[in-house]
């Protein structure tokens, strides 16, 4: 039972108690007054019929009985009796028809017990008798029945009052209290929010002490977050310049070329200082490390995340920049070459000074090889200009096997009719845990542009639905698809949300009335985020967890590996689970450093409750180094669906 | 002890008077000769308890009609008219009206056992100077009933022996009463806030209890 209930049922019993006794008290004592005018009545009327009657001459008996009659049928009397000295009846007069219009169990309860008033009669000097008369007390149990009543529900009023009163003021008072208890199912749940402190004394004391509690684990989360980072930053990246190394580049680059659903077409810019080993003999080796570190400065601001780019060294004389959205190729080779010009600042000693830069685009039919392949000739050939004009045809063959180049009417056209059609579907990708179980399957959207067609991965699509801004539609129609086939029975779904749905309003109400509308499958929807859009658009985020984690359905981050040190951050959301990058999960067999780094990262988010997942797994030897860092569920091309 | 029985309380009824209270309440208002008026009523009393009716009227008689010496107006005594004297202050200040002889040897009486029933107080009209003077008084006498209907002898302190009441041709009878059915059942003991809303009657008796006689 609530405190709330139980203090309620203190108080009624004692407020009853109290108006019990105070309204017994008052009967008794309006009793008890009663029956002192009563007995006074009694004792004077019998006093002066009994001075009257030793007034007459009592010769005659019926001067006495009309004296006695008058007395008794003018006034109010129950009986009047005279008794002569011996105790024989002289005469009585009686009204045995007087019984009180007050129910039977009243009276007898509060009986008025009035005594009769006596008084001696005189006949000269010798006694004629004793009087001894009654009132009639049918109005006195009247008035204490009226008056109890009225006192009753005076009193019912009253306590009703205060019933209502009183739930309020519990309210009001308990109110901090209900604050706690949802803070500390909150903290039971492993999300470590703070609540405002409670002005009342006990209470207060509790919340601080919660708050404190709360505070000291996100603190221990963001410390060992931060260690994480300098963790993943020693084990990926290049401490010179401080640019990703060569492994953790190519990682990132083939995660990209990999992740069909949200990339399509990319630049790859490579270039190589040739003078390297002149500038060493000039500057020395500090020197040159300055140097080093004022072009990986360059890169990196450069590099902007929106446009999903990102440099690295790939070695000693070698840079890298790559970006994930298709960029103007030409102007950000131009752009690498006089950012790492103006950052060496060299021109004093080799006014000839240029890095050999080339770019090209990079699609997701590309291998890695052709990385290596960039890398090898950009060394040998003195000829770039020649060079680039291979490696852009390459590209384009490249290009024309993969799309058909379409007007934006033609997209529009097939979009419109797709979505109406409704021709979208998810995609199936199974998520295991490493006792082989089902998690759930991932389910990317698919869409065909005409009846019959190859199912596009969003990639190749997702841009021209953006610009003529039918997004919002298949995002709405993919929610329904999703729910549609867990209401028929399928597995657990995980749904990509992007950060443009996330802090879209008109599509947050949408999700949440159709998981409202189904409460049976939100249990099996898992939606996750990916983690740039999170720490990006980290209010709408925090809102989006808000409205939709009470529904039952599971939230998480995917593609997480380069923000870790910001993952405190995440700490009172009760997000279900995150998904690791594929760049940090590859090759995690033998690279020890990312072995430490994923140990700590799955550390960090079984603390907070939460469960780690791997993207991208390629090798069975993968799969069997990844449990041992506590890992908990894996997907990617490695990974079959369990059988059941 | 019939009236006990009965569940009627009345003062008196039993030898319950509190002698060492009355002593000391006596000594303390109104000195050593008080104290030594109480000490003799003891005495008296107690010499009475087994003696015949008659002596007992003759004894508190002549005892109350001797210890308040001065008989004067209420508004002499108490500077008030009409004020009725327990036996302990008629006593006390050796002074008091009619109705206080009246009372106190009533009480007195009851103290030794004579039933409520035989003894009266009763107003009268007194022709001062005998019965065929003009001049009459308001009075109050203690009347005495041997039986219920036999001639009653007056105790008197106008007249110091007891007469038959046919002896008084000086006193018209007008009222009588007792303490009959007064102090009944439930009516506990009135306390001494309500004493104004009692009865002149009531409230003396109610004093005297404070006094210590019961």
């Amino acid at each position: 039972m609530s405190l709330i209930k139980q203090l309620w049922i203190a108080i009624s019993l004692l407020m009853l108690l109290v108006f019990a006794a105070c309204v017994i008290a008052s009967i008794e004592s309006s009793k008890h007054t009663l029956e002192q005018q009563l007995q006074m009545k009694n004792i004077d009327n019998a006093t002066s019929l009994a001075l009257s009657l030793s007034q007459i001459d009592k010769e005659d008996p019926v001067n006495v009985a009309l004296l006695l009659s008058a007395q008794f049928d003018n006034g109010h009397y129950q009986r009047i009796k005279l008794v002569d000295p011996e105790g024989k009846l002289i005469s009585e007069h009686n009204n045995p028809d007087i019984q009180p219009n007050t129910p039977g169990w009243f009276n007898h309860l509060f009986s008025i017990e009035v005594h009769p008033g006596v008084a001696q009669v005189q006949n000269g000097w010798s006694q004629y008798g004793t009087l001894s008369l009654e009132s009639d007390a049918t109005f006195a149990y009247q008035a204490l029945w009226d008056g109890s009543k009225k006192m009753l529900l005076w009193s019912v009023g009253i306590a009703l009052l205060a019933g209502v009163l009183g739930s309020w003021l519990l309210r009001i008072i308990t109110r901090p209290l209900s604050e706690m208890a949802n803070m500390a199912e909150a903290i039971g749940d492993q999300r470590f929010i703070t609540i405002a402190e409670p002005r009342v004394t006990e209470f207060k004391s509790l919340a601080q002490a919660m708050n404190r509690l709360s505070n000291r684990i996100r603190k221990m989360l963001t410390e060992q977050s931060q260690l994480l980072e300098q963790l993943r930053f020693e084990a990926n990246y290049e401490p010179i310049s401080g640019l990703m190394n060569r492994k953790y580049f190519t990682s990132r680059v083939s995660a990209y070329l990999d992740n069909e659903d949200n990339f399509e077409e990319g630049v790859l810019v490579v270039s190589h200082i040739a003078e390297l080993a002149e500038i060493n003999a000039k500057f020395g080796g500090t020197g040159t490390d300055q140097i080093l570190k004022r072009i990986g400065h360059a890169l990196t601001e450069l590099c902007k995340p929106e446009n999903a780019m990102f440099a690295g060294r790939l070695s000693g004389a070698d840079f890298a920049v790559f970006s994930g959205s298709p960029l103007n190729r030409e102007l950000l080779c131009q752009q690498v070459k006089d950012a790492i010009i103006s950052a060496a600042a060299i021109e004093g000693s080799f006014p000839e000074f240029g890095p050999r830069t080339i770019a090209s685009n990079i699609g997701r039919s590309h291998q890695l090889d052709s990385l290596k392949d960039l890398l090898a000739v950009i060394r040998e050939r003195n000829d770039l200009t020649q060079l680039q004009l291979e490696i852009d045809d390459l590209a384009q063959q490249a290009a024309s096997q993969l799309t058909t180049t379409r007007t934006e009417s033609e997209w529009r056209a097939r979009l419109d009719n797709a979505i109406m059609s409704k021709r979208l579907r998810l995609a199936s990708f199974p998520v295991i845990s490493p006792a082989n179980t089902l998690i759930h399957n991932e389910g990317p959207m698919r869409l065909q542009l005409e009846p019959n067609g190859p199912w596009l991965p969003a990639a190749e699509f997702i841009g021209w639905a953006i610009k003529l801004d039918l997004i919002t539609e298949m995002d709405d129609l993919l929610v329904q698809i999703a729910i549609d086939d867990l209401k028929n029975g399928k597995p657990a779904i995980g749904l990509n949300i992007s950060s443009r749905a996330v802090s879209n309003p008109a599509y947050l109400d949408h999700l949440h009335a159709l998981l409202q509308a189904n409460p049976e499958v939100a249990g099996k929807l898992w939606l996750e985020v990916p983690e740039d859009g999170v720490f990006r658009h980290m209010e709408a985020f925090r809102n989006f967890c808000l409205m939709l984690k009470p529904l039952g359905c599971h939230i998480g981050v995917e593609h997480v590996g380069a923000q870790v040190a910001r993952l405190g951050e995440l700490h009172d959301l009760g997000l279900s689970y995150i998904k690791i990058d594929a760049s940090v999960i590859r090759h995690i067999d033998s690279n020890t450093g990312n072995q430490a780094f994923l140990k700590g990262l799955c550390l960090i988010v079984h603390s907070l409750g939460m469960m780690a997942i791997a993207e991208g797994v390629q090798t069975h030897e993968e799969i069997a180094a990844l449990p041992a860092l506590g890992i908990d569920g894996m997907t990617g091309p490695a990974i079959q669906t369990p059988a059941v | 002890m019939a009236c006990l029985l009965l569940g009627i309380w009345i003062p008196g009824i039993q030898a319950a008077t509190d002698f060492s209270k009355l002593r000391l309440l006596a000594e303390q208002r109104y000195g050593d000769r008080a104290k030594n008026t109480i000490i003799e009523l003891e005495a008296l009393l107690n010499t009475l308890r087994d003696a015949p009716d008659q002596e007992k009227l003759e004894k508190i008689n002549l005892f109350v009609n001797d210890k308040i010496r001065r008989f004067d107006d209420d508004i002499n005594i108490w500077g008030q008219s009409d004020y009725w004297a327990t036996p302990l202050e008629s006593l006390g200040r050796e002074a008091g009206d009619c109705e206080d002889y009246s009372i106190a040897k009533y009480v007195f009486l009851r103290e030794l056992g004579i039933p409520n029933e035989k003894l009266r107080l009763t107003y009268v009209r007194a022709k001062i100077g005998g019965p065929n003077s003009r001049i009459s008084q308001a009075h109050m006498i203690l009347s005495y009933y041997p039986t219920p209907n036999a001639e009653p002898l007056i105790l008197d302190n106008l007249v110091i022996s007891i007469r038959p009441a046919s002896r008084r041709p000086d006193l018209v009878p007008i009222f009588s009463f007792n303490s009959e059915g007064l102090w009944t059942g439930t009516s506990t003991t009135p306390s001494s806030d309500s004493l104004s809303h009692l009865s002149r009657w009531r409230n003396v008796l109610a004093r005297m209890q404070a006094d210590g006689i019961e």
